[in-house]
């Protein structure tokens, strides 16, 4: 028997826009982040009886209810949810969708539709979301009928969160809102198909004795290694075979930076190690990533040496950019703990000292001098370095898109897990401030630092006010250089440093953010970095620093568009 | 090389899945040569035989990227093993003296469908080429119209696709209120 709600009986009719908030309760949503307008009103009109069960987040931008509720979904790992009306109101959902899909986030997407007889009219307000989704979600569908509302919620839940997450959007027409039906609680089997394999022994036994054999192992992770909570038997993994770890992006805090066997981040602002040291590999173990061609560089010169083993829970991952020897069609825990227990104890010292060297040279060239700068402006790298310092490794730390998201990824040493939110594949600019604001409502041991550059903050800088609203302890670190600064540094580098176009006169943030009554403070000097800081993290509730960066500096290592991991500079 | 490769979608019958099947193609600015869909012999389950010209290893990718839509059940790609292909053409030309028509009509099977004052329409039905080449004889007479279905496929051994169903592969009914997951 489904649980009786003290609202309504199951015998009793009750509106479609009720059933989509009873549907919303027994799927165990908490949070929603959305806007309301014409064509989602009824539901609203039910949400206002159930908001003692279902806290509701005003934004100021639909495009900020994705983002909050993808940052939402990466610190719960449960389904993000955000509701906005037809027309524009879909729309506007558009830019998070797309960036769900490409990082793997669960979404779920409620847009009201205008009245089933109006369908196909351009009646005001009308969009066709469904048609505009298609490429953009892992599922959609458009509801009618109240009846169908308790099935299509469950199966939208269930397909957003299994297997490969994912966003799905559920198009409610008004009249299934308004219209009555009897309510029953539903629940979705996804189907079984034939080609839904999980790998056999055999398999397993093949990428087992590839891997003992190997002198030069070297594992790469990504953020199926998070999505699955696998981060333990990753370590165990790594342990046992005695191969370094290489870290996507995404998979960012999936393994412990000071841990012997952590060998950095890959791809093109990586560190150098990892990246020119895969293709002197000979097994290259890859788990929860997608070999995205900002970790590849160009496939023609990519791990070309190496015997490669995948496991990855999207069968049409594998073999999809790089040719690999072993494809395990798997969940990433699944899949290293069915190898843990077949691979041999070894160690690779000499390999595993490569790393060290490597990292050596780059942090003499590079990482030394962006840390701890003798002079000049404040570099990114030093705030990050003073940041993960202050905060001992242990926020959440949610960037936007562009070089301060690099320094982050860089320079944060990331002692917890799950300690890394952004925007990987789609590189969505504006996505920092509505995640941070997501993810706060969802920790509460835990600081949330939004880490933005000051382009990506003023494109969703609107919630600044839900932030307020919600009294959400987003801590707003922006790093502002007056620049684009990662399109000025392809332009410096790449276009005879013709400056097209990403110079920024700024508003005063600190002004802008205290008239949200949020509190913020500016630093332009190194000697006040460190105090700024620490009133950032001693202040309650949200509040903004703005610090003033050198104004041209570059992210290094770099691998420059066209060539290959091995040809890295390192500057 | 790029060659025509026929892929055999089978798929719950839902409004709006034709346009997430054909979006595989069109992101990667492949063409579809021709797309037929039709019920099949399972209550619910529909067949889509889509012909595109694609080198064979995309065709695979495009095969995995199609599987990934949920309603999907399988996909097979034409090359795997030996297909039956069938296409059906109706061919309008104007009405006239015989002039050879008669030996046309016999060496290529054409029927007469349809006759009026003016125009004769005739259809022809077999393999790909066969269809062509009923099209080019008819050509020096005068065509006013045609028009081909595209071809509709079957493999000629038993397919994946009855393993699939075989194998317990099921309908997305699922929406039992009183399961328990």
């Amino acid at each position: 028997m489904a649980e009786q709600s003290s609202y309504s009986s199951a015998e009793e009719e009750i509106t479609g826009a009720e059933a989509l908030m009873r549907s919303l309760v027994d799927l165990g949503v908490e949070v929603v982040f959305g806007y309301p307008g014409g064509a989602i009103m009824p539901a609203y009109d039910a949400l206002y009886h159930y908001q003692d069960r279902i806290r509701h987040v005003l934004v100021r931008h639909e495009q900020g209810a994705t983002h909050a509720a993808e940052g939402y979904a990466r610190v719960t790992g449960r389904c993000g949810v955000a509701i906005a009306t037809s027309g524009p109101g879909a729309t506007n959902l558009v830019t998070g969708i797309a960036d769900a899909l490409m990082d793997s986030t669960p979404l779920v997407c409620i847009t009201g539709q205008v009245g089933r007889s109006l369908l196909g009219t351009d009646a005001f307000q009308e969009t066709d979301i469904i048609g505009v989704t298609v490429p953009i979600t892992k599922w959609n569908y458009q509801v009618t009928s109240p009846d169908e509302i308790a099935s299509v919620l469950a199966k939208a839940f269930a397909i957003a969160q299994s297997g490969r997450p994912g966003p799905v959007v559920v198009d409610i027409t008004k009249n299934a809102q308004l219209e009555k039906t009897r309510y029953q609680r539903a629940f979705y089997d996804p189907p079984r198909r034939a080609f839904h394999t999980t790998p056999s022994d055999d398999d397993f036994d093949r990428a087992a004795d590839l891997i003992n054999e190997a002198k030069r192992p070297l594992i790469l992770a990504g953020r199926g290694v998070l999505i699955a909570r696998a981060q333990k038997e990753l370590q165990i993994f790594a342990e046992k075979t005695g191969a370094p770890v290489g870290l996507t992006l995404q998979g960012l805090s999936a393994f412990p930076t000071r841990h012997p066997l952590y060998g950095g981040m890959l791809g093109m602002h990586g560190n150098y190690a990892p990246n020119i040291l895969t293709n002197e590999a000979d097994v290259i173990v890859a788990v929860g990533m997608r070999f995205d061609d900002r970790v590849t560089g160009t496939v023609n010169s990519y791990a070309k040496q190496a015997k490669i083993v995948h496991i990855d829970i999207e069968r049409a991952e594998i073999n999809k950019l790089v040719q690999v020897d072993v494809g395990l069609r798997i969940d990433a825990r699944q899949g290293l703990s069915a190898l843990i227990d077949r691979v041999n104890v070894r160690t690779h010292p000499e390999w595993v000292a490569r790393f060290a060297e490597l990292y050596e040279s780059e942090f003499e060239t590079v990482i030394a001098p962006e840390v701890t700068p003798s002079s000049g402006g404040i570099r990114m790298a030093e705030v990050i370095h003073r940041l993960s310092e202050a905060t001992k490794g242990e926020a959440i730390t949610v960037t936007d898109v562009g070089q301060h998201q690099m320094a982050t990824a860089r320079y944060y040493r990331y002692a917890k897990t799950d300690g890394w939110i952004s925007s990987g594949g789609l590189g969505t600019m504006g996505f920092g401030v509505p995640a941070a604001l997501g993810a706060a409502l969802a920790v509460e041991d835990r600081p949330v630092l939004a880490i933005v550059g000051d382009g990506g903050f003023q494109m969703t800088c609107q919630e600044l006010g839900t932030i307020a609203q919600e009294k959400a302890p987003v801590k707003i670190v922006i790093l502002n250089n007056n620049f684009l600064g990662m399109v000025r540094q392809w332009q410096e580098l790449f276009f005879d440093s013709r400056y097209s176009f990403v110079h920024l006169d700024n508003p005063d943030f600190v002004k802008f953010s205290e008239a949200f009554r949020i509190p913020a403070k500016r630093v332009s000097e190194r000697e006040n970095l460190d105090e700024t800081i620490q009133w950032a993290l001693e202040t309650p509730g949200p509040c903004l620093i703005e610090v003033q960066v050198e104004k041209e500096e570059n992210v290094f290592p770099m691998i420059s568009a066209g060539t290959g991991v091995s040809d890295i500079r390192l500057k | 090389m790029a060659h025509s490769v026929c892929l055999t979608v089978f798929s719950d019958n839902n409004p709006g899945l034709l346009h997430r099947v054909t979006a595989v193609f069109t992101r990667r600015k492949i063409n579809i040569e021709s797309l037929t869909v039709s019920e099949t012999e399972f209550p619910g389950v529909s067949r889509y035989t889509i012909v595109i010209n694609a080198e064979k290893d995309i065709a695979g990718k495009l095969a995995e990227q199609i599987r990934k839509i949920i309603e999907v059940h399988e996909v097979i790609v034409g090359e795997d093993e030996a297909i039956v292909s069938r296409e059906v053409a109706l061919i309008k030309i104007l009405r006239r003296e015989d002039g050879g028509l008669s030996q046309v009509i016999e060496d290529h099977h054409l029927v007469l469908v349809s006759e009026s004052t003016h125009v004769l329409i005739f259809e022809r039905t077999g393999a790909v080429e066969e269809v062509s080449d009923a099209l080019f004889a008819l050509r020096p007479f005068g065509i006013i119209e045609f028009v081909r279905s595209g071809r509709i496929s079957m493999a000629a051994i038993p397919s994946r696709w009855d393993e699939a169903i075989h194998s317990g592969s099921q309908g997305d009914g699922a929406f039992s209120p009183e399961k328990r997951s």
